[in-house]
């Protein structure tokens, strides 16, 4: 890479060919106002604020000039300084700015630009557009009035996102943030990953879960791992006096991109359901507390009386708390598993039967963004890593050819150039498309034969020819196989395709935590003696309920009242995923680190300690 | 006798005028007549594009002696017919007068001698929707001797030799940009015709579009042959639905004979056109923001650099030419640069079209050369309207400014204009006589701007209404001394730190008018005064002098508010419900009504 020299405010700065004046700026600690600029967006000079004047004639945005050998920047001349106080109140004065009743008040860039540049008097009457507040989300507050117009929000649901939901509608004053087509954002294609609200500089967009519950800057802030699925978002969490406040995705993160979903963000706030601070024992049908210690002993008792014994732990828990777990639960002989596990047993067991490469697994998912073509098995990709999502949705819209294969609704279908659903079982589908390519290899030009080949199934053969034909191309294909699909015939299938056209893989799990991989584990007892599970924070898994449901005895360890405890003979606290502290591998087989960002309310103190004790106590 | 071909003026504004009736009336005559063989139908009546002097409209031709009549009535035609067309005699009650005489063929018009017609060359002559009248007029001979007989680098020196600049506007070297593109090494290049004309009053491209869709065709084909480019797009307002049917028509014509389409001329040049409509948004007759919106996208401008030439449409290199500059294309490849360039100045080649109108005798479209003064447009149009003192010309719509009486001698030239304080633009021409606010026209192209910003950059959306609000201020006698001084930091903050040409230029009729008609704006401030009586709110009620009235009731019957009523010895006038238009004192005999007056 080749360095420029140029001056800025007479100071000799070197920069980076290609790189714009202002971050040439910032890595030299010249700090350049800006509104509509961030780092995760494309520049669109838009704001007027960060002008600077160039070789003493010109003024040009900071944000959009390149550098270039010998410019005379000027950052701070009197004229700039008159202009851009100029835009400055005219954009404050020109909207609902009345900052002491804003709830961004304190977190606002606007009104930091307005102390920075010490405007306190101003010279036009305030305009008061009095335009509609958008509160029809269950998260999101859409209020135009104290909207300056920079459009990140915009720029992130497209760039970030690959959305399209925001944009803007109407000219002049009537300039407005819009939901697709001017609709009620709750009804809109809003996915509710709340990148907007990230991205505002003002109080345009909010958090309707976070409002008026503090500054950033007063509060406490974490960064940690998000563990609600497998992409492993790390997450910026502020707490105030031990309350969560707001959780906001870190620009820095190489997964993300800053961004965080739903689940993520919104999620942990909305979440109201009473938590576990004592050990329960349900005796004819009553609930007794019990101190930890009386609850340790409990659990070593009935371990010790039975015969078979299956445990079964989250997939969304520490590397550290599924080894303690697992150490505890063997030494009392019991059967061992994690949700999720199983598919990574099918696929190793595939995988060992193909002769399967480990190359052909990905270990970045933003490589979808350069694929060729992505073939989609699965589309709850869409709900269950909808940051994955995203990046399949950027790709499409690049010109990446997504094609889909669901048995429901196609969750992509705004994107995907072939949507193929099925109503019988996927396994039929997988098969059909390798049967295709083998036995009509050379011949796909021949609808007749791969109808005869497609049977009594309710595909259109034109449609399979065309990913037959998509993915014979040599070109840089990459498969993903969503975490719903959970039998053997179906993995092979489509390892079995990627084998044979040279694709690439990646495999979605229903763990957040893929330290499963290593971790030893195996099918447990359906109708056990005695079933011990350790949940997570996410919604109850159908293996766990059903685990529960079949044995004589359940002890199910978790941090709140869930359909779990409900059937629970004995009632164990954990830790919240916010009282946790430990590690996490990643879908892209990253160790990521998860802070502890409260204390921990109820008895139990460390998870590690309790299991440790726990086989101390056999 | 020769035969008689009648040509019949179908642009926009005639056919508001009544143009088809005119027509109809025609063909029916002609069938009266039993005509019908002399004028075969298909032959008979040759609807053209726009003839130029649009307020003489409806208005016909008959050639072969030129013969024209303007302002015609249905109940006209049938003398036309019986007279002219039987037995030869001109009606003369019908030809339109000049300064007192009748003027009997079109060419001699006042309006039309002082003119120069390049780009209008086949305006108001041929059947637009034509190809063959096309061709019979030397058409696609240009691109013909283009594409099979000069290689690229010749074209494109030949447009830089003949010193045209872009008829947008900013008036860029046409040839220069061909030659950014050009050098650019992509398979996929791009010819794109601006023809968004959205400027108030502005109708030239929609002229040309309309009277002489292939030539556009012909000057882009060029362009892609020169720049080595395959595609062309036309970019056209919804609102111009004449315009789009003759070019859709154009295209398709130009296809099934193989004037467009591949393998042209017999050589491996293909070259295609494909029409885009756009919503009417006036920011997207700015050049990145056109862009986005043929992409599919909100037509909002970007930053450039890159310029379109390198990277336009869809990141390809792109040419970008307004609809004149186009139409000059042809005939500059067919005469030669030399020809081109001995017209005009030596800094501004060839002709302007311009769009005249406000306060003259005759408005419409004049093609006047390049260096043509003030006074001799004006001249042209006929003299400022109602013998009237001229005041001041706006020249270049809502991006450009006001010139006074004092430089009424000012060669029209980019660089002139330029010194003036304002622009060439797409050819807004309006004369305003001793009767105008200036304050009021300031107001009238910012309240245009304001609402016309696509909203991206703060000075533009915000700056310019906050401009408007200040200019409105004073024009309701509410202005305080400071409001010029805001209104001037105002402009030059959005002319200065704006995103796009749009709202760097939108300031300039306020800064132009401030420039030459200060005191005016001064006494609106501070003597609570409208020169002109054109601000309402400056102007005290009317009221009737009891003593002059003689209740002849004129006044009552011309209050469009019914503010004046009938008293005993006098009529009154209500001053609260009175509107100070001063009908009641232009109608009254005796001038007893005068504004504030007997109180």
């Amino acid at each position: 890479m080749s360095t420029v020299k140029f001056t800025v405010n007479g100071e000799q700065v070197s920069a980076e060919k290609g790189e714009t004046v202002m971050s040439a700026c910032e890595k030299h600690g010249i700090e350049i106002p800006k509104l509509c600029q961030h780092d995760a967006l494309d520049n669109v000079m838009a704001c007027r604020v960060c002008i600077v004047e160039v070789n003493g004639e010109q003024i040009q945005p900071a944000c959009g000039l390149k550098v270039e050998k010998d410019l005379e920047i000027k950052t701070e001349t009197d004229e700039i300084k008159k202009y851009r106080r100029m835009n400055l109140e005219l954009i404050y004065r020109s909207e609902n700015h009345y900052c002491m009743f804003c709830e961004s008040d304190g977190d606002c860039e606007l009104q930091d630009l307005m102390w920075e540049n010490e405007i306190d008097h101003f010279e036009h009457p305030r305009l008061f557009p009095d335009r509609p507040i958008d509160s029809s989300h269950e998260s999101i507050v859409i209020d135009n009035n104290r909207c300056i117009r920079c459009g990140r929000c915009v720029r992130a649901c497209e760039e970030v996102v690959g959305n399209q939901t925001l944009g803007f509608g109407g000219r002049g004053l009537e300039n407005e943030i819009v939901a697709d087509a001017n609709d009620p954002l709750g009804e809109s294609t809003c996915v509710s990953c709340g990148m907007c609200l990230q991205v505002c500089p003002t109080g345009a967009i909010f958090n309707k879960h976070s409002m008026f519950k503090g500054i950033k800057d007063e509060c406490d802030l974490t960064e940690s791992t998000c563990l609600r699925c497998s992409v492993g978002c790390a997450t910026e969490v502020y707490t105030r006096t031990g309350h969560l406040v707001e959780i906001e995705g870190a620009g820095t993160d190489e997964e993300s991109g800053g961004q965080l979903c739903e689940m993520g963000r919104f999620d942990p706030l909305l979440d109201k359901s009473e938590t576990i601070d004592e050990v329960i024992y349900k005796e004819n049908g009553t609930e007794k507390e019990m101190s930890l210690a009386k609850g340790l002993e409990k659990i070593a008792e009935v371990l010790d009386e039975g015969e078979e014994i299956s445990a079964m732990a989250s997939g969304d828990l520490t590397n550290e708390v599924l080894d303690s777990f697992s150490d505890a639960m063997r030494a009392y002989g019991a059967l061992f598993d994690v949700v999720g596990a199983k598919r990574h047993r099918f696929e190793k067991e595939v995988k060992r039967r193909i002769n399967m490469i480990e190359g052909h697994f990905i270990d970045d998912i933003k490589e979808v963004m350069e694929a060729d073509h992505i073939l989609l098995y699965d589309t709850s990709v869409r709900d269950t890593h909808p940051v994955l999502a995203s990046y399949i949705r950027r790709a499409a819209m690049n010109g990446t050819r997504l094609i889909t294969i669901d048995a429901y609704e196609d969750r992509f279908w705004e994107h995907s150039d072939i949507s193929i659903s099925v109503e019988s079982p996927k396994t039929q589908l997988t098969r059909l498309v390798n049967q295709v390519i083998r036995e009509g290899k050379g011949s796909i030009e021949d609808l007749s034969r791969v109808s005869s080949i497609l049977g009594g199934l309710r595909v259109h053969p034109e449609d399979v020819m065309q990913v037959v034909k998509h993915l014979e191309e040599p070109t840089y294909d990459i498969i993903i196989l969503g975490s719903e699909i959970i039998d053997r015939w179906s993995l092979r299938h489509i390892f079995e395709l990627a084998k044979l056209e040279g694709s690439y893989l990646i495999s979605l799990n229903q763990a957040s935590n893929q330290y499963i991989r290593s971790l030893e584990t195996e099918g447990v007892y359906e109708e056990p003696d005695i079933a011990y599970v350790l949940a997570g924070d996410e919604d109850e898994q159908e293996d766990m309920k059903n685990l529960v449901e079949n044995a004589d005895f359940s002890i199910v360890q978790a941090s709140k009242r869930s359909q779990l405890t409900e059937k629970a003979d004995l009632i164990i606290p954990s830790l919240s995923m916010f009282e946790r502290e430990g590690t996490t591998v990643n879908i892209n087989r990253k160790e990521k680190e998860v802070k502890q960002v409260m204390e921990p309310k109820g008895t139990l103190k460390s998870e590690k300690k309790f299991f440790e004790e726990l086989v101390k106590k056999r | 006798m020769a035969r008689k071909e009648i040509l019949i003026c179908s642009g926009t504004g005639c056919l508001s005028a009544g143009a088809e009736e005119i027509e109809d009336k025609l063909m029916d005559e002609l069938w009266k007549h039993e005509l019908e063989d002399k004028y075969p139908v298909a032959r008979a009546i040759k609807r053209t594009g726009c003839m130029g002097p649009c307020n003489l409209g409806p208005m016909i031709i008959i050639r072969p002696d030129d013969t024209f009549y303007g302002n015609l009535e249905p109940s006209d035609v049938e003398t036309i017919v019986e007279e002219h067309l039987l037995h030869d005699r001109i009606v003369r009650s019908l030809l339109i007068e000049d300064d007192g005489h009748k003027v009997e063929e079109f060419q001699k018009l006042d309006f039309i001698k002082g003119q120069k017609k390049v780009v209008m060359r086949n305006s108001g002559d041929i059947d637009p929707s034509s190809l063959d009248d096309y061709l019979e007029n030397e058409g696609y001979m240009a691109a013909r001797k283009a594409v099979t007989l000069m290689d690229r680098d010749e074209i494109i020196e030949e447009i830089k030799d003949s010193g045209l600049r872009g008829r947008g506007g900013a008036g860029f070297p046409t040839g220069l940009k061909w030659e950014f593109t050009a050098r650019e090494d992509e398979d996929e290049k791009y010819v794109v015709c601006n023809g968004d004309e959205g400027d108030p009053g502005a109708f030239m491209d929609r002229s040309v579009l309309e009277g002489d869709p292939h030539s556009i065709i012909e000057g882009m084909m060029i362009a892609g042959y020169a720049v080595g480019a395959d595609q062309g797009y036309i970019y056209v307002r919804a609102e111009y639905p004449l315009a789009i049917r003759n070019l859709q028509k154009g295209i398709r014509d130009a296809e099934s004979e193989g004037y467009l389409g591949e393998n042209l001329f017999n050589t491996d040049f293909d070259f295609n056109v494909e029409l885009r409509v756009g919503a009417g948004a006036f920011v997207c007759g700015e050049e990145t923001a056109l862009l986005s919106s043929i992409e599919g996208k909100q037509g909002r401008p970007k930053y450039r650099p890159p310029y379109p030439a390198q990277s336009g449409l869809w990141d390809q290199p792109t040419v970008i030419n307004n609809v004149e500059t186009f139409a000059n294309i042809p005939i500059i490849i067919e005469k030669g640069s030399e020809w081109f360039d001995d017209i005009g100045t030596e800094g501004s080649s060839g002709t302007k079209v311009f769009a005249v109108a406000g306060d003259v005798e005759n408005t419409g479209l004049v093609e006047a050369e390049m260096g043509t003064t003030i006074e001799e447009m004006i001249k042209i149009a006929g003299g400022v309207a109602g013998g009237k003192d001229f005041k001041a010309v706006q020249i270049g719509g809502p991006a450009g400014g006001t010139i006074p009486e004092e430089h009424i001698d000012l060669p029209i030239d980019y660089d002139s204009l330029e010194e003036a304080g304002t622009i060439m633009g797409s050819g807004g021409f309006i004369v305003l006589d001793e009767d105008t606010c200036m304050v009021d026209v300031a107001k009238f192209f910012l309240d245009f701007t304001q609402e016309e910003s696509c909203g991206k950059c703060p000075p533009c959306r915000l700056g310019t209404k906050r401009m408007l609000g200040i200019l409105e201020k004073i024009t309701e006698g509410e202005g305080e001394p400071e409001d010029l001084e805001k209104l001037e930091e105002l402009a030059e903050t959005v002319q200065n730190t704006s995103f796009c040409g749009l709202g760097q230029a939108s300031p300039n009729p306020v800064l132009s008018t401030l420039r030459f008609f200060r005191d005016e704006y001064e006494a609106h401030v501070y003597e609570k005064e409208c020169p002109t009586g054109t601000c309402k709110a400056l102007i005290a009620a009317f009221s009737i002098d009891e003593s002059l009235c003689v209740t002849c009731g004129k006044c009552e019957q011309v209050c469009p508010v019914d503010a004046i009523s009938s008293g005993e010895e006098s009529y009154t006038i209500d001053s609260d419900t009175c509107i100070s238009c001063g009908e009641c004192a232009k109608v009254c005999p005796v001038d007893a009504i005068s504004e504030g007056g007997n109180e």
